[in-house]
């Protein structure tokens, strides 16, 4: 059967998502089929995002600081290391809505945080907080906190309930009950000042302590761009961990008080 | 992803080429997740493919990353690395009738022989492209592909029928490729 001569100007179309879904779903199909095909389409697109760095505002710029959660979690190997994946649904926390104006055909503009996630897992889940022995960890310090006033923080203070740290203003969100047993602590992290980026974290605590498990940037209000939230991206994460929803008052105040 | 440690790449080398950070490389890389994923979807039009893309050219080129030359674009590296692990995974398919997960692991340098061989563009390389291109064509470049603007919009703004916009920007984005040095293999 002679195949459809597909014109650059359709795989442009398509790329540049100006054709109608049922055109569009049509012309991808014929594209998963036939390789060289595939191969015109991407290079055409392909284009499309190498010019975008012409004009690319900094606003997706990841913090310093965030990054050097990174490289603190990174030096000391974790005993346990599990994986972080990519949040399914992370994407989807947030209507579209929400999204860049400038990308107004950009439903799948990934939020720094899950962009972020999506690196961390794909470099073996080195965002996972270290605890290397039985004496690392505790004065890591995550993204600018002191580890153990955070953990410290976590033991005690109710869902709810804000600190200041070193480092930030911690306010506890509310505390999740993995499938596999475990206590978690989903918590935000404002800056230090106006108008700087904070941080949504979940940490989860085992027989060895505290160990920070999801963290996520979260940028100060700027006009026409609001990225997903990094609470979604928790609340996300939460779920693939098997977590059925927040614990009331009185269940998380048992489980704060056990296993101490 | 199983048999690397945190923070190292295959490589063996840590993630830490300045103190207290992640490396040059694997934040510029952090910082070209959103447009490498939204490229990986419009290549898919699946969410999920796209993570799994974009995810796997993350991974392989950190474990290319010796391969990579320094000042040459990044991102043009990165979504060739992508480009080609989604065509890749498509040739596959079809040779053995089945769905193929894109995988990084797959044709890793080292593991097959085979090399990543991916496209190196300077810095300044589509900055000199465009001004070697006619006027037309690269204010409806900048116009579509940095601007936002749909085609509509554009035909507006510069008074010409959408089908001019069409093939105009056809005609732009063939001639862009062409000197970038994009070509099919």
């Amino acid at each position: 059967m002679t195949k459809p001569v597909v014109s650059d100007e359709m795989l442009i179309a398509l790329a540049d998502g100006e054709l109608a879904a049922a055109e569009a779903d049509r012309l991808h199909a014929q594209i998963m089929d036939d390789p060289e095909l595939a191969e015109r389409f991407a290079i055409l697109a392909e284009t499309r995002f190498l010019l975008e760095a012409e004009g690319e505002a900094k606003q997706e710029a990841v913090p310093e600081r965030f990054l050097s959660a990174i490289a603190a979690a990174e030096a000391r190997p974790a005993a346990v290391q599990p994986k972080l994946t990519v949040i399914a649904g992370g994407a989807e926390a947030k209507p579209a809505g929400n999204l860049p104006p400038r990308a107004p055909r950009a439903p799948w503009r990934l939020p720094l945080a899950a962009s972020f996630l999506l690196v961390a897992g794909g470099v073996a889940g080195y965002l996972v907080a270290g605890r290397g022995g039985p004496d690392a960890g505790r004065g890591i310090a995550v993204a600018g906190l002191d580890r153990a006033a955070l953990s410290a923080a976590l033991d005690t203070v109710a869902s709810g309930g804000a600190v200041a740290l070193p480092g930030g203003a911690l306010r506890i969100i509310a505390s999740h009950k993995l499938a596999d047993g475990r206590l978690c602590r989903e918590y935000a992290v404002s800056g230090a000042g106006q108008g700087t980026s904070g941080w949504n974290g979940v940490d989860c605590r085992d027989g060895q302590g505290w160990r920070t498990e999801f963290v996520a940037a979260t940028q100060p209000e700027a006009p026409g761009y609001k990225p997903a939230s990094g609470g979604a991206l928790a609340e996300a994460f939460l779920l693939e961990r098997g977590a059925e929803g927040p614990l009331d008052p009185a269940a998380e105040q048992g489980l704060l008080k056990g296993a101490r | 992803m199983s048999e690397t440690r945190p923070g190292q790449n295959a490589s063996g080398s840590p993630l830490t080429g300045r103190a207290g950070g992640l490396s040059p490389f694997a934040a510029e890389l952090v910082a070209l997740l959103p447009r490498l994923r939204r490229y990986a979807m419009t290549l898919t039009r699946s969410a999920s493919e796209a993570d799994d893309l974009a995810q796997a050219s993350c991974e392989r080129a950190l474990k290319a990353q010796a391969q990579w030359q320094e000042g040459t674009r990044l991102d043009a590296w990165l979504f060739s690395i992508a480009r080609n692990l989604w065509i890749d995974a498509l040739r596959k398919r079809r040779r053995e009738g089945r769905s193929e997960e894109i995988d990084a692991h797959l044709d890793l340098p080292g593991e097959d022989g085979r090399q990543v061989n991916e496209v190196a563009l300077t810095v300044d390389s589509v900055q000199q492209a465009l001004a070697q291109m006619p006027e037309d064509h690269r204010r409806l470049l900048m116009l579509i592909c940095v601007d936002g603007c749909s085609y509509r919009d554009a035909s507006e703004q510069l008074a010409i029928p959408i089908g001019t916009v069409m093939s105009r920007l056809s005609r732009a984005r063939q001639g862009l490729a062409a000197r970038l040095g994009m070509d099919p293999k």
